[in-house]
């Protein structure tokens, strides 16, 4: 059994016009001095058309790197070092660096985690949105400099922002009024997709809120595909369609958000769900014991392993496993790396507990 | 008192009501020079303090430019306040001899924000946590100082072997962040301000620095103010909250009732605007309250301009702290006709923990 043959198909049925992004097998290294870094190892999922996919992990799991290589933003010592990703029936790691430059911000664009050091401070937002469109569009198609004009303002209307701010600098926006700028620059050539890399992180919640409604809207407009990219699980719960989780370079589950929160899978997004604080109730604070592993020598088998509470045998989570645990062999954990499965329609997990029927 | 080696002999005025430490109507006004003359008044008349038993751990909440940040700053002793006073153990701390001085600054220590900002890059971060080992005598030889680090490190869940002999710029903001913690841990102090400890790590982590400095306020009685945008662990982790608006505390109070039942039109739209880690329950689509530029005008109530039940009264003078109840107070007009009262100190609704 080899990772993932098909990607998780979040289609039902075999349309493939459904699909937008197709990652499979992705692997993303570092060559470090202290050896190589398998920060994404082995990633497949698939992303529909229109829809909204969350992807968490704590820092180190692989999820920003992963995120830049579908641009092929990665920066060196990262390489792509095998599998492919498809964005709209186009292989993305095939395109010569012209193909790709036109790509990006036309078919996927970023936006970025921290939009203060995004923005060229000597430029006013007008010329940094001309300067995404001029940049990003094959020449003789760049239209006149009235449209491009009124495009701006659209733009900036469109994210919550007056038609005057085209004429401000960076310096004269407030946090949130640049991560509006961002977003507009993300959107100006309406891609089929946009990647958002923590896009509120050093944002307040009122602020945040705003943002990621904003974002929903543009998303919703222009039936793009999202993926966010964060570590806030309330962030996801609020936006995300679909849900992966990273952990320690490995995509270990991949299902719809509502049956994430109600129903996880995999012992990692057990923890994680379990251990998220609310404002209802008080109570103590369960962590996730233990550190992440390091990349540079990962733990054999599941990596997950010596943190997990079901082959550690938890307390507290003997009953949450209780009907399937008897079937686990866990000799397997320490040895086998276990494979993304599809245990159900739409839902992977890469986890021993769940192939005692395969 | 028994303890006559460790308890330093106070000023004679000290009562138990005068706490650890009291701030009296402090305002702290930025700007104002030859080439700005623009005020910025970043804390604005806040009273309050923390008592010498049972602490507790107290949150102040707020968006950025809230003035929650300066106010820490003024309880450290790192800036001095506009107006009003600040009392550690009932002595002003403008005024402290140089002794007083190197007790307070041992007895008050800061988590702060910004960990990049409070190591010299030329040292490894080893002498971050030596230097208090050292300075305040903490132990009795180098192994004995060595393991007391290794403890406290591990404290915060970081591996020794890979955070000591290294340099700031080796190692990620989330563990720098950590060892910020770790060195307070060290040195067992009275109060620990803390601003956004926990801003730059992953949510399991999160739970474990919490959890840590839970620890110290329990275990060792150390008062705790929690600096934070955040008010899931500002629930999670506090017996009492203030939430700063633009300088001014709109409302205080046990976290309790001041998250789940807010009174301050504010506080109702930073809790409704909380990221809830439950798919059924989404935000609100509406936008109300858009946030405006910095045009607050200098009179009345801050929120005024963003407020959904502005009423004439809110631009003309600024509403005073009213009593909504036992342990809870707003700074809003509207709870006028039926408050119990004024709050004169923030804290004078606090729940005492125990």
């Amino acid at each position: 059994m080899t990772t993932a043959e098909a990607a998780p198909e979040t289609a039902t049925n075999g349309q493939q016009s459904d699909a937008l992004l197709e990652v499979e097998n992705l692997k993303v290294y570092y060559d470090t001095d202290a050896g190589q870094v398998k920060a994404v190892d082995d990633v497949s999922f698939t992303l529909k058309r229109g829809e909204r996919m969350g992807l968490v992990g704590e820092s180190g799991s692989g999820k920003t790197t992963m995120a830049m290589a579908l641009m092929r933003l990665h920066k060196p010592p990262a390489i792509i070092a095998g599998g492919s990703v498809k964005l709209d029936g186009v292989s993305i790691l095939d395109l010569n660096e012209e193909d790709m430059r036109q790509t990006r911000l036309r078919d996927i664009a970023l936006v970025p985690q921290g939009a203060m050091n995004s923005l060229n401070p000597v430029y006013r937002v007008r010329d940094q949105i001309v300067d995404g469109i001029k940049h990003h569009t094959p020449r003789g198609e760049m239209p006149s400099k009235g449209v491009v004009s009124e495009r701006v303002v659209e733009l900036l209307n469109s994210v919550g922002l007056d038609a005057s701010v085209a004429d401000m600098y960076p310096h004269e926006l407030s946090g949130g009024m640049k991560q509006r700028v961002a977003l507009a620059v993300a959107t100006s050539l309406r891609p089929k997709m946009i990647l958002a890399d923590e896009p509120t992180s050093a944002l307040d919640v009122v602020v945040q809120r705003q943002i990621m409604l904003t974002l929903e809207q543009l998303q919703q407009e222009m039936q793009a595909s999202v993926l966010l990219v964060g570590h806030d699980m309330g962030l996801m719960a609020q936006f995300a369609d679909v849900l992966g989780v990273m952990y320690a370079g490995h995509l270990v589950e991949f299902a719809p958000i509502g049956e994430i929160f109600e129903n996880p899978k995999h012992p990692y997004t057990k923890k994680l769900i379990s251990s998220l604080p609310d404002i209802q109730t008080k109570g103590a604070f369960t962590g996730i014991e233990g550190l992440p592993p390091t990349l540079v020598v990962p733990p054999s088998g599941c990596r997950f392993h010596p943190r997990c509470p079901v082959y550690n045998d938890d307390e507290d989570f003997r009953d949450e496993f209780s009907d399937i645990r008897g079937g686990l062999d866990t000799a397997l954990c320490t040895t086998v790396d276990p494979p993304l499965n599809e245990i159900e329609p739409r839902r992977w997990v890469a986890c021993h507990l769940y192939e005692g029927g395969a | 008192m028994a303890t006559q080696t460790l308890e330093r002999p106070t000023s004679a005025s000290t009562t138990d009501a005068d706490g650890v430490l009291q701030l009296k109507n402090v305002s702290k006004v930025f700007g104002g020079g030859i080439m700005r003359r623009k005020l910025t008044i970043a804390v604005d008349d806040v009273s309050m303090t923390i008592p010498r038993e049972n602490p507790g751990i107290t949150a102040i909440a707020g968006e950025s430019g809230s003035g929650k940040t300066t106010l820490a700053r003024l309880m450290l002793g790192i800036i001095p306040p506009t107006e009003g006073s600040i009392l550690f153990n009932g002595l002003d701390i403008a005024s402290l001899s140089r002794r007083e001085r190197l007790e307070f600054r041992r007895e008050v220590q800061p988590i702060m924000q910004d960990p990049f900002e409070v190591y010299n890059p030329f040292y490894k971060v080893d002498h971050v946590l030596m230097a208090p080992v050292n300075n305040f005598g903490l132990a009795r030889n180098k192994s004995e100082a060595r393991d007391l680090v290794i403890e406290s490190l591990e404290t915060v869940g970081l591996r020794h072997q890979e955070t000591l002999g290294r340099f700031p710029h080796q190692l990620s903001g989330g563990q720098r962040q950590r060892i910020m913690v770790a060195r307070a841990l060290l040195l067992k102090p009275r109060i620990i301000v803390a601003d956004e400890p926990v801003s730059m790590v992953d949510a399991s982590l999160r739970a474990t620095i919490l959890g840590s400095i839970d620890l110290l306020n329990k275990e060792l009685g150390i008062a705790v103010v929690y600096i934070t945008h955040d008010l899931t662990t500002a629930f999670q982790i506090s017996d009492n909250i203030m939430v700063m608006y633009r300088g001014s505390v709109v409302e205080t109070g046990r976290v309790e009732d001041v998250i789940q039942n807010p009174q301050h039109p504010y506080t109702q739209l930073l809790v409704e605007s909380i990221p809830r880690p439950d798919p059924k329950e989404r935000w609100g689509r509406d936008m109300a309250s858009q946030e405006t530029g910095s045009d607050v005008s200098d009179v009345g109530c801050r929120f005024a301009p963003r407020c959904p039940y502005v009423m004439s009264d809110c631009t003309v003078e600024m509403p005073p702290l009213y009593r909504t109840g036992d342990t809870q107070a707003a700074q809003c007009y509207l709870h006028r006709d039926e408050a119990l009262g004024d709050v004169m100190s923030v804290s004078d609704v606090f729940k005492s923990s125990n």
